[in-house]
């Protein structure tokens, strides 16, 4: 029978998990956490003879990493691809009959791991490896284990594949479905953020961060929140340097990049879901990478500056990955700073208003439990309209009062005025790029200390112009698009008063606004015809004149 | 031939007695409508004779189908055009319908001999134009011929009559898609799109246990018992009731009907309608003053507000308020009544808008003050706070100076709630919050003990309930600067005072409070319910279902998606938050398709549009579907476009929003200077009587039962910002060199002007700004500050009575 069970991928319940399964299947059904409900309450709840794909919410998606490839390598950047470790695999854990029921979904891969479900829960998404030989792949499978097929294979790695909410441009016959994963755009380049058609058709990157990007997480009115490198642009390519990540939101079109909330120097976040009351909930971690001490944190996505920490963590938990259950419940996979409780990553339910600690749902002794997913509907997120299209390579900026926030209106900064704005960006060195890795060896490539070597030579900020202020403090640039960009106000005699510390871009087409150069979140524009916008952009072409090479710079400021 | 003399005869003689009846002088130039019998006792094929004058047969077959078009009317088909047409009265009373469908309608029946019956259809005065001139001409020449005379009046006779080509038939042989809609795709009114309660307003008994709603879709009445949770009594009312009152005694309850132009007296014993009193155009709230019973209404469609005292039959000579009198409440202390105007007073081209916040001092029956609120527009409800002394109004602040280029930060539209304190300050709140708009805030209320006030959201489908402690601290607590400048557009205000958003039914408008303050009464309009709120508890405590009809018909749910905000990312706002009623909010847009900072256009009227493609002020999109589908999506909302099955309901209800009476137009008809307007407009001579080319001509592009040919065309109009030039434009206003906002310039320097589309022309007086970019403030000055170049319609030549003529014909429309 258990042969029989094997050959079917059907694992029979064994170990730890049948100590949690109650507190689970009580809490997906009734929204009460309780680790102190009994079998009868559970036998109740299941029902003889049930289908568990018939009761969503019973059951579990969950990814399984192999004990001796660490999950969450703290040494690692976060900005960094993060591909499953071989051996790697996604299991659907059923309750049936009072007890779990594993199945292996993923058999034949060499390596599978990072699953995101579908919208409606019946599908999901997931990065795969068939040999160790072929390239890590985006897959799409049924949750039920049928209909596996490759939906995407990106030349320089991928990972966190996830369903994005549906396009539509002025071309298109009706909203497209599509998906979105990080990959890396080139040999050498950093991670960036990118969606195509869920036929893996029509790739388009989203995201341009210098130094890559990490978590993206889809929320529920259509922005796509990630993090990426806030603070000294152009500084981070040292492997551990004392970086800060921050989340940063786009709309899945690439427009209108924007920081989801402030985070305190020296601190790295990352996205981790969404409940359904519109909680965000994100893992910060403080100091340097290798000392990282994770800390779950929430905010209201229309209040994203009020945030509290989930405060039963203990000091010490490390959180691989939390997603939403629609009672209102965390799944939290973790592994506790004390080894004798558990000593690997596990699953655990966790309150969302208190913090509190539902007890563990399902961990494997085998195994690092590092994410899990209840296999039931969630709300849609909103589509998008856009207007970004390949009709052109610029897009335009157009800022309303650079004054805006600063105390140079006041005239407490030196008296100094606002005379005009530098226009920078970073450009790819494609060549050298490809003759660093290629010295690197794509071994040594994996390693951070030689990916972030291979970057410092193949990236350079180069000058794109000069823009005029105008008298009211506005200005009006073009500029190209898809392409990190940081701008430095200047002095009467050019010289530098300020300088942006966040890479932002425009996308194609796109028509930037912006209130200010220091511009709090919560402020709406003023109702305001700036004199900028009375005439045609400043150009900032990069063809138009000689690229100025800028070195290395350490200066430093808020975003 | 006696036949034909006698018909000419009684024809002649009605004439006479028309002319006894207009002013002194006009009768030789404004000549009646004589109707087909008359011209065919002349000019019928059979009833014709080669006598003295020469009479012309007709060279068209009778009869014909130009005499079945009045009956035309009267098919059922007739009445889904009109809906769609956006009339709100049957088809032989639609001016839409009959300009096409009938002769001499436009002029009124004031203008038509006896002979004349518009039930004869499109006759011959309908391309020939009034042929009350030519029957004199006629009679003196056959007097003359009889006594001997040579007929030397040929000439004359043929100049009364204008000649006929094609371009008289092609405005109203166009296909127009409200006929291809109901003739050929078979769409039908449906019966129960009338049926809808649509409570809107309501007001509450002393002792809170009854409710009186005002349901504009059904013109009802209704009386609503709190405890038994249903409709007690309904009566029938004016049309489209918006606004209800009980006096001191609750004995009678003041209903204003918004179309029906009146105030409805119900008797609360009876429950039966006691007095109706015409009051203006439009009148949208009704207030009673507790110091003299007397019932102040305001009126939306002539910025009035008339005072009815008690037991009067007659208003008071009306106030002026500012643009657009929306809603109203008194301090009773002070008897001093705060009126909202949902317009902005119309600013200088490309200036922020700001509104007024008018003070009546009920006492004295004069404007005390009128308040300014800057950079504000749709100011809607309004309440009286007792206690802290302060009147609460909602108000939406809308950047239509920035491009429309993102939605994030509130850059299109934000909403929130100003504050009038005693010493004539405002402030300004913001209830949106970052991600989460408060759109369309539609009405206010305060609890007795002026701890609350409950603010509703017709686009998100909530309440904010506000703490007006909180607010007042929290507005007190910041500079006069930050007050001014910073508060109005800050997003985190409401965190600090808004106790809850509690979700209610569809499209909430109206609420009220008990007068013990322990509950909210608020109407959803577009579910027909009255949801109650617990004010302890803050959450819904019940909700009262008015008994509407339950199935949802494509216009229902096409008004629940114009009215809905969730199509745009944060709930930011609705169709609604531009189309107040269907109509405009006034405000010239830079709109992200055309480029930025370049190409402002005004905001136009959804009113009455169907039949009017293409659509933008360029004239690109070719079908309503175009523009409020992928194109609203992509420039407007952000978000998804609307399903096909959405689009479809969207527009059905767009194409179906009313127009309100036209206050211009007399019952009898056209004015004797609206006549003479009229001539100007189809003048084709000029004074000296040079011809006028047909695009100098009025009419030559403002043709057909919508006075638009569908075209675009190039006229003069070309301003500043309208294309990319390397002119210093940092001041706008410099009218030295090139005119006003640069009207020369583009004759000057030989740069083509952008053609436009000929907007239609119905209630154009209601849809002030004017001009593709709403430069113009008035319909005056279209022509005597920006037709500098002669190129918008010939009308250098006009005299100053001929420009009143012509604007006084124009709001009759």
């Amino acid at each position: 029978m258990r042969g029989m069970a094997q050959r079917l991928g059907v694992v029979p319940h064994r170990r730890t998990a049948a100590a949690c399964f109650s507190v689970l299947i009580v809490a997906l059904q009734s929204g009460v956490i309780s680790c102190h409900k009994n079998r009868q309450t559970v036998r109740e709840a299941v029902g003889p003879g049930q289908s568990a794909s018939s009761a969503p919410g019973r059951t579990l998606l969950i990814e399984q990493v192999p004990l001796d490839a660490m999950p969450g390598n703290s040494a690692a950047s976060p900005l960094e691809l993060a591909p499953p470790a071989d051996g790697s695999r996604i299991i659907r854990v059923d309750w049936v009959g009072g007890g779990p029921v594993e199945t292996v979904l993923t058999r034949g891969f060499v390596a599978a791991g990072h699953p995101s479900l579908s919208f409606d829960a019946r599908r999901f998404l997931f990065v795969g490896r068939k040999s160790k030989e072929r390239p890590d792949a985006v897959f799409e499978m049924n949750a039920d284990g049928t209909g596996l097929r490759q939906v995407i294979a990106p030349a320089y790695g991928c990972d966190r594949p996830a369903y994005l909410s549906t396009l539509f441009t002025l071309d298109a016959e009706g909203p497209i479905e599509q998906i979105g994963f990080r990959a890396r755009v080139s040999k050498a380049g950093p991670t960036a953020i990118v969606r195509c058609r869920s036929d893996g058709t029509e790739v388009a990157q989203i995201t341009y961060a210098p130094d890559g990007v990490a978590s993206p997480l889809l929320i529920t009115d259509g922005r796509l929140l990630f993090s990426m490198s806030l603070k000294g642009a152009g500084t981070t390519t040292e492997p551990n340097a004392d970086v800060t990540i921050g989340l940063v939101s786009v709309y899945t079109d690439g427009t209108d990049i924007f920081p989801f909330n402030d985070a305190a120097p020296g601190t790295i976040r990352r996205a981790m879901c969404e409940t359904n009351d519109g909680t965000i909930v994100y893992a910060e971690s403080n100091g340097r990478s290798d000392q990282r001490d994770e800390a779950l944190l929430c905010t209201a996505r229309t209040r994203p500056w009020i945030m509290h920490r989930l405060s039963e963590i203990p000091p010490g938990t490390k959180v691989a990955s939390v997603s939403a259950v629609s009672t209102g419940q965390l799944l939290v996979a973790s592994r506790p700073s004390n080894p004798r409780s558990r000593s690997t990553f596990g699953i655990e339910l966790l309150d969302r208003a208190t913090g509190r600690s539902a007890g563990v749902v399902y961990d494997s002794d085998a195994w690092h439990e590092v994410s899990a997913f209840a296999i039931e509907p969630q709300r849609v997120p909103a589509g998008r309209s856009t207007v970004v299209g390949s009709a052109t390579t610029v897009g335009q900026l157009y800022c309303l009062d650079a004054y805006e926030g600063r105390e140079e209106r006041a005239g407490s900064n030196e008296g100094a005025t606002i005379a005009g704005v530098r226009v920078y960006a970073r450009v790819d060195d494609e060549a050298a790029a490809h003759i660093d890795a290629a010295d690197a060896g794509p071994a040594a490539e994996s390693t951070s200390e030689s990916y972030h070597r291979a970057r410092r030579h193949r990236s350079r900020e180069v000058v794109l112009g000069e823009a005029m202020l105008e008298t009211d403090g506005s200005f009006f640039i073009e500029l190209p698009a898809a392409r990190p960009i940081r701008l430095e106000t200047l002095d009467e005699s050019g010289r530098p008063l300020r300088a942006m510390g966040t890479w932002f871009w425009v996308m194609p087409m796109e028509r930037r606004g912006c209130i200010g150069c220091h511009e709090d979140r919560r402020l709406t524009p003023p109702n305001r015809h700036v004199l900028a916008l009375r005439k045609p952009p400043q150009r900032m072409d990069s063809t138009a004149g000689e690229l100025r090479e800028i070195e290395e710079r350490d200066d430093q400021d808020e975003p | 031939m006696m036949r034909r003399r006698g018909m000419l005869a009684i024809a002649v003689a009605s004439i006479w007695a028309g002319a006894l009846r207009a002013e002194p002088g006009t009768e030789d130039a404004l000549p009646l409508f004589v109707g087909q019998s008359v011209c065919l006792s002349c000019h019928g094929r059979d009833t014709h004779r080669a006598d003295e004058l020469s009479a012309k047969p007709c060279s068209a077959e009778l009869p014909t189908k130009h005499e079945r078009s009045y009956l035309a009317l009267s098919r059922i088909e007739a009445e889904s055009i009109a809906q769609l047409s956006g009339s709100a009265e049957p088809p032989t009373a639609t001016a839409v319908c009959l300009d096409c469908h009938a002769t001499g309608t436009d002029e009124g029946r004031r203008w038509w001999a006896s002979t004349f019956r518009v039930e004869d259809g499109v006759q011959c005065e309908a391309c020939h134009g009034p042929g009350g001139q030519h029957c004199i001409l006629a009679i003196r020449a056959q007097y003359s011929a009889r006594n001997g005379a040579p007929p030397s009046i040929d000439g004359a006779l043929a100049g009364t009559i204008r000649r006929a080509d094609r371009s008289v038939c092609i405005p109203c042989h166009v296909e127009k898609p409200s006929h291809v809609e109901v003739l050929r795709n078979g769409y039908r009114a449906s019966p129960i799109d009338r049926m809808y309660r649509t409570p809107v307003a309501l007001t509450a008994s002393r002792n809170g246990n009854r409710l009186y709603v005002a349901c504009e879709r059904a013109n009802l009445l209704l009386e609503v018992g709190v405890a038994e949770q249903r409709v007690l009594r309904e009566v029938q009312v004016g049309k489209r009731p918006c606004g209800v009152a009980l006096d001191h005694d609750e004995r009678e309850a003041f209903v204003a009907d918004r179309l029906g132009g009146t105030l409805t007296v119900v008797d609360l014993d009876s429950f039966r309608v006691t007095r109706t009193i015409p009051i203006g155009q439009e009148p949208h709230a009704v207030v009673i003053d507790p110091g003299s019973d007397a019932a102040l209404v305001v009126t939306t469609g002539d910025n009035g507000a008339a005072l009815v005292d008690a037991g009067s039959d007659n208003p008071a000579r009306p106030l002026l308020m500012g643009s657009g009198p929306w809603g109203a409440a008194i301090d009773p202390q002070t008897r001093l009544a705060y009126v909202t105007n949902v317009r902005p007073t119309i600013a200088r081209f490309r200036d922020a808008v700001q509104s007024e916040l008018t003070v009546i001092d009920l006492a004295s029956r004069r404007v005390h003050t009128r308040l300014r609120v800057p950079e504000a527009n749709m100011l809607q409800g309004v309440a009286w706070v007792p206690g802290a002394d302060v009147a609460v109004f909602t108000l939406m602040r809308t950047k239509n100076l920035i491009p429309t280029s993102r939605l994030a930060q509130g850059w299109v539209i934000t909403c929130g709630i100003g504050i009038a304190w005693p010493d004539g300050r405002v402030d300004q709140v913001l209830l949106d919050e970052p991600g989460a708009s408060f759109p369309d805030p539609m009405d206010v209320a305060a609890t007795a003990d002026g701890r609350w006030a409950i603010v509703t959201s017709g686009g998100a489908n909530e309440v904010a309930v506000v703490d007006v402690g909180r607010l007042l601290g929290w507005v007190n607590g910041h500079s006069d600067e930050d007050r001014a400048t910073t508060l109005p557009n800050f997003l985190g205000s409401a965190a600090e005072f808004v106790a809850a958003r509690i979700p209610v039914g569809r499209n909430p408008r109206g609420v009220t409070t008990s007068a013990d303050g322990r509950r909210a009464f608020v109407a959803n309009a577009l579910d027909d319910t009255i949801s109650i709120i617990d004010l302890n508890r803050l959450a819904v405590e019940g909700v009262i279902d008015l008994g509407g009809p339950t199935e949802v018909t494509e216009l229902r749910r096409g008004e629940r998606l114009f009215h809905g905000a969730g199509i745009t990312f944060g709930n930011q706002f609705s169709c609604r938050s531009c189309h107040p009623d269907g109509h405009t909010n006034g405000l010239a847009f830079d709109i992200e398709a055309d480029g930025i900072g370049l190409h402002p256009v005004d905001n136009r009227t959804l009113r009455g549009i169907f039949d009017t493609p293409p659509f933008k002020w360029e004239g690109t999109n070719p079908t309503m579907h175009r523009q409020c589908g992928p194109r609203l999506a992509v420039f407007f909302t952000r978000l998804a476009p609307f399903s096909p099955d959405e689009l479809d309901a969207t527009m059905r209800y767009i194409c179906t929003i009313e127009q309100p009476p036209n206050r211009h137009r007399r019952p009898e008809g056209l004015t004797v200077a609206q006549r003479r307007g009229k001539q100007v407009f189809e003048r084709t001579t000029r004074n000296d009587g040079t011809p006028l080319p047909a695009h100098g001509q009025c009419a030559g592009c403002h043709n057909g039962a919508y006075r638009t040919n569908r075209q675009r065309s190039r006229v003069g109009s070309t301003m500043w910002l309208d294309t990319v030039l390397d002119v210093d434009l940092s001041n706008l206003y410099q009218t030295d060199e090139y005119g006003e906002l640069g009207i020369f310039f583009y004759a000057d320097v030989g740069i083509p002007q952008v053609a436009f589309d000929a907007p239609h022309l119905r209630h154009v007086v209601d849809s002030p700004p004017y001009l593709h970019n709403g430069a113009s403030p008035t319909l005056e000055e279209i022509w005597t500050r920006f037709n500098m170049v002669d190129d918008h319609g010939i009308t250098a030549d006009l005299t100053r009575q001929q420009m009143n003529d012509l604007i006084a014909y124009l709001k009759s429309l």
